[in-house]
Order: structure tokens, then sequence, then C-alpha cells
């Protein structure tokens, strides 16, 4: 018999120059314009990194137009309307454009590097996410030189930002903006929870990682979780300002304050989710250069876990004034006190690791003293907020800006210029030269603590936040003169550090390899980087903090490790058990392609057609963009069983299309777990409305529509048992798909029923959240029906076998998720019916 | 039985923010109905709803930490650390626990 499989064996190069050369021709982005279709980890890192810089430049420059405008009194520099738009975008800029962006960079460029694995996960998804923030990103810069900026606030409060007091576009520029943004984050935040997981060296179990990779896991985590409430919020709200449904107007039944629990359910895990990165770089790097091991090491990792649910537990703390009974106001409080004591923790184990090591005063270390200082100074004025009492004295008050500030400049930017420091001989491959770097960071620190030091002072003088003007008789002209001085001694020293950085790329001094002496793995690679990290993958017997890099760099280059050849042109690189590193299956990765370029291109114009209410063009759009998704997957299929693969050291490993879990997998595990959270979150929203907002009971409230419901509900129950049939055998699974793409039609169908029953649901909340809740749902089950075409195609192009079933595994995951979503809001409307008999305002 | 480190490690704070949502939701839900009117001896109905839930919470976070104090299992180098990681995080929940919600049995509920 014909042995039709593909040729498995691999080809051993020889000598390191050799096996350089192949994998280089396999893993290399071309040059040119050839660049736009680069996927490799390494490019699109420091393009997110290179990126946010300039949109910290730009939002740098906004800070400046504010600090001149408050510089004296009643001054003429900007007007009301130009200061609000300034305002609002540097808040916008530094927040969503710069910190998040440029940690999400530093993690892509260094997590497979410091795990010992030749990219990320998911190759095209990063790609495609750095293109979606840039593309985000530009519309909402040049939405600013077109004087259509948003112009609420970074948080846009409703109802301000609602349509009746913000008529124009300059709202909507922001929630679709931001949303478009928060794709590119969420895509990170999967990409990194399973690289951090799954795409380890073999022998690198979960307590020999590096701290840094259970810091990015955390914040990843944070992020599927985090983020969702906002995206939400922003699309309810956009929905509100676009169709009428009143999700947020008081005298409708919506209610302001849902505008801002969604927000904040975002927004105080945003600054845990900004410093914990940040924090991530500080434990790797004070261990190296104070010469020791980070102290507490297991304590660390349980202090960041406890943090990561205490900030989600404190919200309200930005809402103490909005009326909240004394009881609950205590829950948040005593949440926000106690998520100190984990920060402490972490403060304590980096001071006690300079106490035993013998620091080296080098300018990384100098911008760690920074953040010492600063952070710390911050943390103590947020103690303060945290309480209640304080709080309402110092609500909305410069105050609060000034401890923002201490805490995101003293947690974020410092700790991330010394991880500039340490980490660009790296990326460049040479040291600093250090002239200019001690000034540098002198104007920064001391003009810093001037602007923002003083701000507390105009804050407690009762300066409210926000005002672009001030009366003379206010008493606060001087205080604010010094601030805005500090501003620019501060911009100068910031100048100075870019400069002192272009010098170290251009003029800094070579080195051959590990010049920080550090026990990471991502030294063990060439400086600058090759593309594919390692020559091939090594066994990791010890914590990867602790390893030997000078000594482990020149055996893996010389192909000494796992996988130190080359096969059939594959990019290869190996998974682990999650928890115990143990060798599990051969992971394949796509080559480069501008797949994701023209993705993003076609989602931009998908929001560019809500932006421009061209709502003939928004399905046109998406049907391109789910089409452009499609074309993603033939690449990384297989049409025939390959059985396992020599991986070298005597091992052998499953092709990732053969086993049961691969990375896909879990990525869309997690994916549904964003997901999730937004759909609890929406069903919360129709409660919250229920038991806080005005103007409930809804007059004539009557959901009459269980025909339609009952079937829909049958259907998705038969899409999901249905789906079971399909297990890679003939005949049963065209059935299965066949029989799940029908009951996903039905759902469809049945709940277009149920939404054009719905009774004018532009007049009142209950109505619009049983619009939006059935929307959710059947947006669900089209996507199901879907899935259910695309499997049926990948059986019928051979992709599926027996052995070869993680499309249909993933399609189940989809269906399965589904039929929960959808019972639940099928019951969604009557319960609330019900509920609206008992209480109401 | 062995149960996954991630779980050991999650299900103290994931008891903590389940316990959050519910004593948050259930007093707005419970003001909002007016049980904080109907009393029982010297209590209202919704502080003992609030209280109740407070204590099983307690006695929830501590039998799992109890439990988790009786896995022999500790043979290995990772399960070891990640045991101490375990209990760690187990105990700063129960002390969240504590502080977080005390605040029920005497401030105002509504």
């Amino acid at each position: 018999m014909m042995d039709n499989r593909p040729e498995t064996g691999f080809e051993t190069a020889g000598s390191p120059i050799r096996l350089h050369r192949q994998l280089n021709a396999i893993w290399g982005s071309g040059q040119g314009l050839q660049r736009l279709s680069a996927v490799n980890h390494t490019i699109v890192g420091i393009r997110f990194m290179v990126t946010a810089l300039v949109f910290f430049a730009i939002g740098g420059i906004l800070a400046m137009l504010i600090r001149t405008q408050l510089a004296s009194t009643n001054s003429t520099f900007l007007d009301a309307a130009q200061y609000a738009q300034v305002f609002t975008m540097h808040g916008v800029i530094m927040m969503f454009l710069f910190a998040i962006p440029f940690f999400e960079g530093l993690a892509i460029y260094l997590l497979p590097k410091m795990l010992g694995a030749r990219d990320l996960a998911f190759p095209r998804m990063s790609a495609y996410g750095y293109w979606c923030y840039l593309f985000g990103g530009s519309f909402l810069v040049a939405a600013l030189l077109f004087g259509i900026a948003p112009d609420g606030g970074w948080f846009m409060y409703t109802p301000l930002s609602s349509r009746p007091y913000s008529p124009g576009i300059n709202a909507d520029v922001w929630l679709l903006g931001i949303t478009f943004v928060e794709i590119s984050a969420l895509s990170a935040a999967i990409e990194i929870t399973v690289t951090i997981l799954k795409l380890r060296s073999p022998g690198m179990s979960l307590t020999r990682m590096p701290i840094f990779a259970w810091y990015m896991l955390v914040v990843a985590a944070m992020m599927l979780i985090g983020f969702p409430p906002l995206i939400l919020g922003s699309i309810l709200l956009e929905v509100e300002r676009a169709f009428d449904l009143p999700f947020f107007d008081p005298t409708r039944g919506g209610d302001p304050l849902l505008w801002q629990h969604l927000f904040w359910l975002f927004g105080h895990p945003e600054v845990y989710i900004i410093f914990l990165p940040a924090a991530g770089a500080l434990s790797t790097i004070i261990p190296v250069l104070s010469r020791t091991r980070l102290e507490g090491y297991g304590l660390i990792v349980a202090a960041i876990v406890a943090m990561a649910f205490l900030s989600f537990g404190l919200w309200v703390h930005h809402m103490y004034t909005v009326g909240i009974p004394h009881v609950a106001l205590s829950f948040f409080s005593a949440a926000s006190a106690l998520v100190a004591i984990p920060t402490g923790i972490q403060i304590f184990a980096w001071l006690a690791t300079m106490a035993h090591g013998r620091p080296q005063f080098s300018i990384p270390m100098l911008h760690v003293f920074g953040f010492f200082f600063v952070f710390v100074l911050g943390g103590l004025t947020g103690v303060m907020l945290a309480m209640v009492p304080f709080d309402w004295q110092a609500h909305d008050t410069h105050f609060v800006v000034a401890h923002l500030h201490y805490v995101l400049v003293g947690g974020f930017v410092f700790p991330m210029m010394a991880a500039a420091y340490y980490w660009l001989p790296h990326i460049t491959g040479r040291q600093p030269v250090q002239h200019l770097s001690k000034p540098a960071f002198w104007l920064v620190f001391i003009g810093f603590n001037v602007t923002f030091f003083a701000m507390h002072l105009t804050g407690l003088r009762g300066m409210p936040r926000r005002v672009f003007e001030y009366p003379q008789e206010a008493g606060w002209e001087v205080l604010n003169f010094v601030s805005s001085v500090g501003g620019f001694v501060m911009t100068i020293g910031f100048a100075l550090v870019a400069v002192d950085l272009i010098m170290l790329v251009r003029y800094g001094r070579r080195f051959r390899r590990d010049p920080w002496k550090a026990g990471t793995l991502e030294w063990a690679t060439p400086t600058p980087a090759t593309s594919y990290n390692f020559g091939s993958l090594p066994h990791i017997d010890n914590r990867a903090d602790a390893l030997e890099p000078s000594v482990l760099g020149p055996d893996l280059a010389a192909g000494r490790g796992y996988l130190g050849f080359t096969r059939n042109g594959w990019m290869e690189t190996l998974t682990v058990d999650m928890v115990t590193g143990r060798l599990d299956h051969v992971v394949v990765l796509p080559r480069p392609t501008y797949l994701p370029l023209w993705t993003a291109i076609a989602t931009a114009a998908f929001f560019a057609s809500l932006l421009a209410k061209l709502y003939w063009a928004t399905p046109i759009a998406l049907l391109a963009v789910i089409a452009l998704f499609l074309l993603w997957t033939p690449s990384t299929g297989l049409k025939q069983n390959i059985g396992p693969l020599e991986v070298g050291h005597g091992e052998r490993a499953l092709h990732h299309q053969e086993v049961a879990q691969p990375p896909s997998w879990w990525a869309v595990v997690f994916a549904l777990a964003a997901d999730a959270t937004l759909y609890t979150s929406l069903i919360f929203g129709g409660f919250f409305l229920w038991l806080s907002a005005p103007n409930w009971p809804p007059p004539d409230l009557d959901f009459t529509f269980a025909g339609p419901s009952i079937i829909a509900g049958i259907a998705l129950l038969g899409a999901a048992l249905s789906t079971r049939l399909a297990d890679g055998r003939s005949g049963k699974t065209v059935f299965g798909l066949a029989i799940t793409l029908v009951a996903h039609l039905v759902t469809v169908g049945a709940l277009s029923v149920v939404m054009l029953s719905l009774p004018a649901p532009t007049s009142h909340a209950a109505l619009a959240s049983a619009l939006a809740v059935a929307a959710y749902v059947t947006l669900h089950a089209g996507i199901g029906a879907v899935l259910a075409g695309y499997g049926l195609w990948r059986w019928h192009a051979g992709y599926i076998s027996v052995q070869r079933k993680l499309d249909l595994r993933i399609g189940s995951l989809w269906h399965d998720y589904t039929a929960i979503a959808g019972l639940v809001g099928l019951a969604f409307p009557f319960v609330l019916q019900s509920l609206t008999g008992a209480g109401g305002r | 039985m062995r149960v996954s480190p991630f779980i050991q490690i999650l299900t103290g704070f994931i008891i903590w923010s389940a316990a959050f949502l519910l004593l948050y939701a259930t007093q707005a839900t419970g003001c909002h109905l007016g049980w904080h009117e109907l009393d029982i001896g010297p209590v209202s109905v919704l502080r003992l709803l609030l209280t109740t839930i407070f204590v099983l919470v307690l006695a929830l976070l501590g039998g799992l930490f109890w439990s988790a104090r009786q896995v022999k299992d500790r043979s290995a180098d990772t399960s070891e650390t990640l045991t101490q990681i375990a209990t760690t995080v187990h105990i700063a929940a129960i002390v969240s626990t504590l502080i977080t919600f005390s605040g029920l049995f005497w401030l105002t509920l509504c």
C-alpha cells in the first residue's frame, strides 16, 4: 500500500552557521514592503513599544498644553471646549494608547524568549492586534487634529456623554475608537495567557517559571475579566447614542450610574493591570542588579494573586459620593485598604532582595529608586483616599489627580524606564553609553515631584479637577505656576531620556552575551535576537531565573537542545503540560502573511462605517472580517494523520492538530471566559436598573413571546447535543454538523421574531435590556451557524479525521456556551417582568 | 483526590469574590424590597440574612483551608511550592473576608 503521509523526517544542519541559515530562511520576515506581512513576535513586540512611545510623546505634548493653560488665572491660551478635548485625550492616550500597549509590546517581545519558545502561540493574532491598535489609536489622534476628539473626560460619564449633552461625534470617536483598541488588548491577553501556560521549554514547571511570567499570567487573566465590562458599556452607550435605546437615560428607566459601575469595573483593576507588568519587570531587574536571587518568590506569587482579586473588589471607591449605603461603602473601603498589603509585600521583598545582595548603582537601578520614592508616596495617598470620610473631602479635586499620577508614573513610567535601559541592549545588541542618562533621570524625577506634589496642595485647598480656569481670589495661582514649571522641567527630562536612548541605539557599546550577568533565558538568545530566538530549545532543570545564559546560549545555538533541526519548512516550537512542564506536543506556527493586516483594515472599515453612520456598509464590512478570518485557517491544518514526530533527545511528540487540547483550544476557552464576563455584566446591568434606576416599573411591560422562546430554547439544546455526533467519523460528522447548522439557523429565526415582538424598545430600559440580551444570543447562534458550516467545509476538504478533530472540538465549545447563554437569555425577560411587580420607585 | 494547583490557588479568592457579589446584591435587593424594615427579634431580616451568608462563607473558606492542609501528596518539588502558595492565598482570602464584610454587623444597611 502507498504511504501518503507527508515527509516528517528532519534534516540535521551539521554546523551552527548552517542551522542558523536554515532556520532564518524559514522564520525570517522578508524585507521592504514584505515587512507588513511580519507576524514574528520580536518584530510585533518592537512595533507595539515604538508606537506606544509615539503616542506617549503626543500625550505628553497635550499635558504641556494643560499646564500652560493652568499656569495663571483666567488664562486665554485654550478655551473651555479645546481644554475639554485636550485633557480628555491626554488621559485617553496615556491609559489606552501608551501604558497598556507598551507593556503588551514588552510581554510580546520578551515572553517567548524567557520561556524558551520560538514565538507566541498565535503570531498572526498578535500582528492583527497591533494593526487594530495602530488604526484605532490613529482614529483618536486624527479626531484631535480635526477638532472632533472626545471631550467628556477619559471616563466618559453619562449623561454628559449622552446624545442630548454631547450631540457631535466626539463621544462616538471615544466609544468606537476605544472598543477597536480593546480588541487588540483582549487578543493580547489570550495570546499571553496561552503562551505562558503552554509554550514553555520542557522541564519548566509552573514553579520554575521566571517571575515575570507569573506577573504577566495574572495580568492577562485580569484583562480577560476586566476589559469586557468596558466593552459592554461602550457598546450600550453607542447603541443609546445611535439608536436611542435608553440604558443610561433616567427619564426612561436607565441610570447614569450603570455606566459608572461598568466603567470602574474595568477602570480600577486597570490601575493594577498597568502596575503589575511594571512590578514584574522590577522583580526581574532588581535581583540581577543586586547580584542575588529574588527573595520570597512564592510569597510574591501569592501576593499578586490576592492583589488581582482584591483590585476587582474596589471599583466603587471612585463612586463614594454617589449615595451608596454605609454598609456597601464599607465593603469597598475595606477592599481598597486591603489591596495595599500585597503591594507592600512586594515592596518589602524587593527591599529584602537588595539588602541581601550587592546592589549595582547602574542607570536601571536609578530608575528603580525613582519608582520606590514616587510609588510609595502614591500608595500612601491611595490609602488616604480609600477612607470614605477623607475621600468625601478630596473627591474630584487636584489631590486625586496628584495621587493617580504618583501611582501611575511611579508604578509604571519609572519601572518601564528601568526596563528600557535594562532590555534595550537585548533589542539592539548595544549597551548604554550613560552620558545623558543621569541628568535625564534627575530632570524627570525633580520635575515630576515639583509638578504633582504641588497639585496635592492645590487639591487640599479645594481646586476641582477638569476646570480650565480659576479666579485670582481662589489663591491657587502660585501653586499652579510651580506645577507648570515642574511640568516643563519633567518634559525636558523625558526629551533627554529619548535622546539618550537614541544615542544608545546608535552609538552604544557592542557586547557578546548577557551584559548584566542575568539568569533568565532571554539572554541565551543572540543579541539582537534572531527571528527564531533559539537554534534549539533547552531542557530546564532549575528555576528559570538562575540559569547560565553564557553557557546555555552557545549550546542551544549549536542545535544541542530540542528541535535543533529543520523539517518540511515548518515553524516548530514545543508545548508542555501546564503544571509539571512535561513535554506535551509540537506546535507548527503559521508563516508570515498579509491576512492580519487585511483583516484589521476590514475591522477598521466596520468601525468607520459606524462612526460615519453609514449603517448600510456595516454588514458588508462584518462579512469581510468573517471571510478574512476564515481564510486564516487552511494554512494551519493537516490533511493526513502523521503520528508522533522526533523532537530531539530521543523524544517524540504529536503534531498540535492531533492532540485534544492544543493552544487554539485553550484560546477559545479563555475567549469564552471573557465573553461570559461581558454577558454576565449585561444581565446584571438589567437587574441593576430594576434595583436602582428611577422610573421603574415600566408602564405596560408585556413580554408575550413564549412560543418563539420555546422554539429557540429547543433549537439551542439541539445544536449543543447534535454537535456531539460529529466525532470525525464518516457519516455521523456530516449529519451532526448539518443538524447543528439548521438548529442555529432556527434559533436566529425564532429570536428575530422575539426581537420584532418587543414593543417600542426605545421607550424604556427594560425593553432595551431585553432587546440587548436577545441580540447577544442571536449573534452567538449566528456565529455558531458559521462554525458549523466551517466544520462541514473542513470535513469535505479533508482536514478532519478521528485523530484530527480540533475544528470540531472548538466548535463544540462554542455550541455548548451558546446553549447555556441562550437559555439564560431566553429566561431573562420573563424573570425581569416578574420582578417588576415586586418593587420599583 | 488530586486537585489542580490552579484550583487550589484560586479557590479562596473566588469564594471571596462570589461572597462580595452575593452580599452586595443581597443588600441592594433587600433595601429595594424593604427587608430592612422587617424585624426578627432585635435584628432586621436583611441583617440576619447578610450575617448568615457571611458566616456560611467563612465556614466554607475555613473548611477548604482545613481540607487543603490534610493533603499528604507533597512529594514533588512543584507540588510542595504550589501548596505553600495556595495555603498563603487561602489565609489571605479568610482574612480579607473577615475585614471586608465585618461592617454588616453594625453599619446602616440602606
